[in-house]
This record gives structure tokens, C-alpha cells and sequence, in this order.
């Protein structure tokens, strides 16, 4: 690709949070021009001829994007790719950002013994878990503030993404095993990745900070 | 909902044709069931494959043209698609000659014109093995690159891959032809155990009328029965491909199957005429 790549026919989904916060810096030091004011809460930017277009969406909405085509590239924690299950993308990328792990966490620091009850946001990263260590239980599917669960009685233990711990301690809960680790992963949509030679270019840059 | 009917008829006339088109050409239609015994059609091959097992094989008679219509279930979600085939009966088929259909399908019979940015993107299974071997993997780990390819795990598949001569790096990422194909001369002279020019006759250089075609080996086709040749027709902006394919041997009923076809998307390749 020459210096004079344009990128304004490119559009990257990035997930929101914590992946987002991360990018930004990534984004600008690869000299793609992050064009969002620090406070704004717009979800959408259009591609210029130095930068790609980006769309500020939910974790789980960033695969489906990529695999439809309404982005070309995206960025995504592995943990959420792995709970989407096959879906017709390429993983292009680790990004070595948003570094963190899936932990199964109770509030006794040992492991289960006997059957027990686990919740979790990941229905199917807790199956392949539990299979994998050939434990039974019986799975709660909650949406969110797993900490909770433990402390009112509906499970003693959860499965759920940790990145210091802190909110682990603070509900008064031990980390017992890593599930899985996971980073932010850049995804590529196989028809764009192979007929825009763009796409490619950008990761690249992401890749290696080089503007 | 009268402009809805009026697409469904567009699709339903534009399909007519393309049939029309493939009997033309000397292909001949095969139907088989989009369900069966609680499965759902995910491939036409198979199906087409199952349905000539069931004649006896002195009845026969090879080279077998032949196309399937209908949906497959493929990513959650039903498609509409048309099936190409052609089948030999021991020798592998010339990849040439699915490379001329396309051609023709594309140039005279489709009206895809030029302005659509069209790129075809070749891979080679047999060239990506050879290729692996040079990079000094084992065959466990040469195995293991090809599976992370196909499961579109393309980071890990370069990373396994990345002490390998960088000069070769470049041909597992779309690569403009005439720079893959410098790329793997210059390999050659490097690696002698490359068999390049075995390889060469089977990578097309042109598909008129596309104007862009790259070479990329990491393109390793969507079904474990590939084994050569595979590709894929892209329009740029669109996020499907308008067709896959490849070369194929199957082994089913105590015989193998060796064939050459495609499977074109009816909706994104109508999308574009």
C-alpha cells in the first residue's frame, strides 16, 4: 500500500468500555486520527481520507457487524467471541490490549466439590468450562452484576470477566481458577479483508503503532 | 409490497436465465432435498455426490456437468444458491476448466461489468502445504496452520508461521498476481522441493473480465474435501462472497469423487448486475 492509501471507504466497530478506552490511544498512534472529543457520547464517525469510520457498539453487536459486512474490520474482546460461537469472520489481530480473564469465583477460595450452581453472563463459555473440567452444575444465566448472585443466595459461585479483581474483593469474593485469558482481538470480514487492500493496510498500523 | 413482488420476480426471471445460461453450456440439473432425515442442506456437493452414488458406475458417464439449485442453510440463515459441477472419473480435473466457465459466466452471460471492482482471490492447498513443509514446520504443525486458516484463526496461522523466511510471509495475505507470483519464482529458486511449476499451471493469471486478481494462501475454502485449487469472487463493498469454489475429491460409497465447482450467492451476485 502506498502512503497515499485512503481510508475513508473503511469502517471499524470497536466495542464500547473498557476496549474503547484503550483503542483511542492505539487509534492515534497509529496516525489514523481519532476525531471524538474525549467527553463525547456519539456513536458514530464518518472515515476521512487519513482515517477509517468508526461505530461505537455493545461487545456482542461487533462480530455480527464484521460478519454482515457492515464493518470492515472490528474490535472485540476474545471472551465475547468465543461466547458468540462460530461466525464467518477472520481474527486478523491480538491487539494485546484490554488485557483480562474469565475466572470462576467464589465465595470460598476452593474449588467445587459435588455438584453446585454457577451464574454467569457466558452460557457458552461456562459449558465448555464445566465439560472441560468434567464439574455438574446447574448454569443461572444473568445479563449482569454477577457479584451479586453469591451474596443473595442464588449461587455460591459465578463465571464472569475480571480485569484487577478489585470488584472481586469488594464483594468478598476469591478467585479460584482462570477460565480463559482474554485480549482485544481485531476481526475482519473475509470479503473486505481480501478485496480491499485497505483493510489489510489498517491492520498493519493497529498492529505495529506505525502511522 | 408490490415492489417486493416485483424483486421476488426479478430473482425468480434472473435465475431462469443463469440456468439457461448452464444448460447452454452443456450442464445438465440435478435436484436434491434442502432437508433430510432432520438435516438441513449446508452444501450442494454432498447432495449432488449422494444422488449420483445411487446409480450403478458403468451407468456413469464422465465427465459429469451438472448444477443444483435451492438454499443451503449456511451462518444461522437460509440462502438461495446455484451449485456448479464438474465431475471426472479418476484423473483430477484441469482447474482451467472452471476457470474458463467463470469466465464466460461472468463476461457474457451475467453482464458483470467491469465498474462492479470485482476481485478473484485463488488459494492453493496443495502450494500452501508444499509451502509449509519449506518454512521448516513439522507435519503436526504445518496441519495445525492450515486448520487455523480454514477456522478463519488467520492471526494464529500467521503467527505460527512467522519464523519462517519473511520473503514468503506476504503470499498467506491478498497479493496482487504479478507479486505473489514474482514472490513464489524467487521462493523456488530458494527452495528447490517447492514444486512451483507444478503448481503454476493451476493458479490463473487472468479471469477476464475481472480486473483484480490476487493469489492469498490462506484462502483455504470452507470444506475439508478441497484439495487444490480453491477461490472466491469478491465485489468490493460487499461483505459475502458472490461465489466460492474449488477442486474437491470425496471419498463416499467405496469410490472417490474428483470434481471442479462453484457455489454462486443468488442474492449478492444478482445484487450486482
Amino acid at each position: 500500500m502506498s502512503a497515499r492509501t485512503r481510508f475513508d471507504d473503511v469502517r471499524i466497530a470497536i466495542a464500547k468500555g473498557r476496549i474503547l478506552e484503550q483503542v483511542i490511544p492505539r487509534w492515534r498512534s497509529a496516525g489514523l486520527g481519532w476525531p471524538l472529543a474525549p467527553a463525547s457520547r456519539q456513536l458514530w464517525f464518518k472515515g476521512t481520507r487519513e482515517g477509517p469510520g468508526g461505530l461505537i457498539v455493545r461487545g456482542p453487536d461487533v462480530p455480527v457487524l464484521v460478519a454482515r459486512g457492515a464493518a470492515d474490520l472490528g474490535i472485540v474482546g476474545a471472551d465475547l467471541l468465543e461466547e458468540q460461537g462460530p461466525i464467518d469472520v477472520l481474527e486478523v489481530a491480538d491487539l494485546d490490549l484490554a488485557i483480562c480473564r474469565v475466572v470462576l469465583a467464589g465465595v470460598r477460595p476452593e474449588l467445587p466439590d459435588g455438584p453446585f450452581v454457577v451464574a454467569s453472563k457466558y452460557r457458552r463459555i461456562t459449558e465448555g468450562y464445566l465439560a472441560r473440567r468434567h464439574f455438574q452444575a446447574d448454569i443461572v444465566r444473568l445479563s449482569g452484576s454477577l457479584e451479586l448472585a453469591p451474596l443473595i443466595g442464588l449461587a455460591p459461585y459465578i463465571i464472569d470477566i475480571v480485569e484487577t479483581g478489585e470488584t472481586l474483593r469488594q464483594h468478598r469474593l476469591n478467585e479460584i481458577e482462570i477460565v480463559m485469558r482474554s485480549h482485544a482481538r481485531l476481526i475482519a470480514n473475509p470479503a473486505h479483508w481480501r478485496s480491499k487492500p485497505e483493510v489489510v493496510a489498517i491492520r498493519d498500523r493497529l498492529v505495529h503503532h506505525l502511522a | 409490497m408490490r415492489s417486493w413482488l416485483r424483486e421476488e420476480s426479478e430473482q425468480i426471471r434472473q435465475t431462469s436465465a443463469l440456468i439457461g445460461d448452464l444448460a447452454g453450456l452443456g450442464f445438465a440439473p440435478i435436484t436434491t432435498s434442502p432437508t433430510r432425515d432432520s438435516e438441513v442442506r449446508r452444501d450442494h456437493t454432498l447432495a449432488i455426490i449422494e444422488r449420483l452414488a445411487s446409480w450403478s458406475p458403468s451407468a456413469l458417464d464422465f465427465p459429469i456437468k451438472i448444477f443444483s439449485s435451492g438454499p443451503i442453510f449456511e451462518r444461522g440463515r437460509w440462502a438461495e444458491s446455484l451449485d456448479v459441477e464438474v465431475l471426472e472419473d479418476e484423473a483430477l480435473p484441469s482447474a482451467a476448466l472452471i476457470f474458463d466457465l467463470l469466465s464466460e459466466l461472468i463476461s457474457e452471460r451475467s453482464q458483470l461489468t467491469r465498474s462492479d471492482n470485482l476481485v478473484f482471490v485463488v488459494g492453493h492447498l496443495g502450494l500452501l502445504r508444499d509451502l509449509l513443509g519449506q518454512c521448516g514446520l513439522s507435519a503436526a504443525a504445518a496441519a495445525a496452520v492450515e486448520t487455523a486458516f480454514a477456522h478463519g484463526y488467520w492471526a494464529r496461522g500467521e503467527q505460527m508461521i512467522s519464523g519462517a523466511d519473511a520473503a514468503l510471509l506476504p503470499l498467506f495475505r491478498p497479493s496482487p498476481v504479478e507479486f505473489a507470483e514474482a514472490a513464489l519464482a524467487d521462493s523456488a529458486r530458494r527452495y528447490p522441493q517447492l514444486r512451483w511449476e507444478a503448481w503454476q499451471s493451476e493458479l490463473p493469471r487472468q479471469l477476464q473480465p475481472v480486473p483484480s486478481l490476487s493469489w492469498d494462501l490462506s484462502l483455504t475454502g470452507s470444506w475439508p474435501y478441497y484439495s487444490g485449487p480453491v477461490f472466491a469472487l469478491y465485489a468490493r463493498g460487499q461483505g459475502d462472497a458472490l461465489l466460492k469454489g474449488g477442486r474437491f475429491s470425496v471419498h463416499y460409497q467405496d469410490r472417490d469423487w474428483h470434481g471442479v465447482g462453484f457455489t454462486i450467492s443468488l442474492p449478492q451476485w444478482f445484487e450486482r448486475r
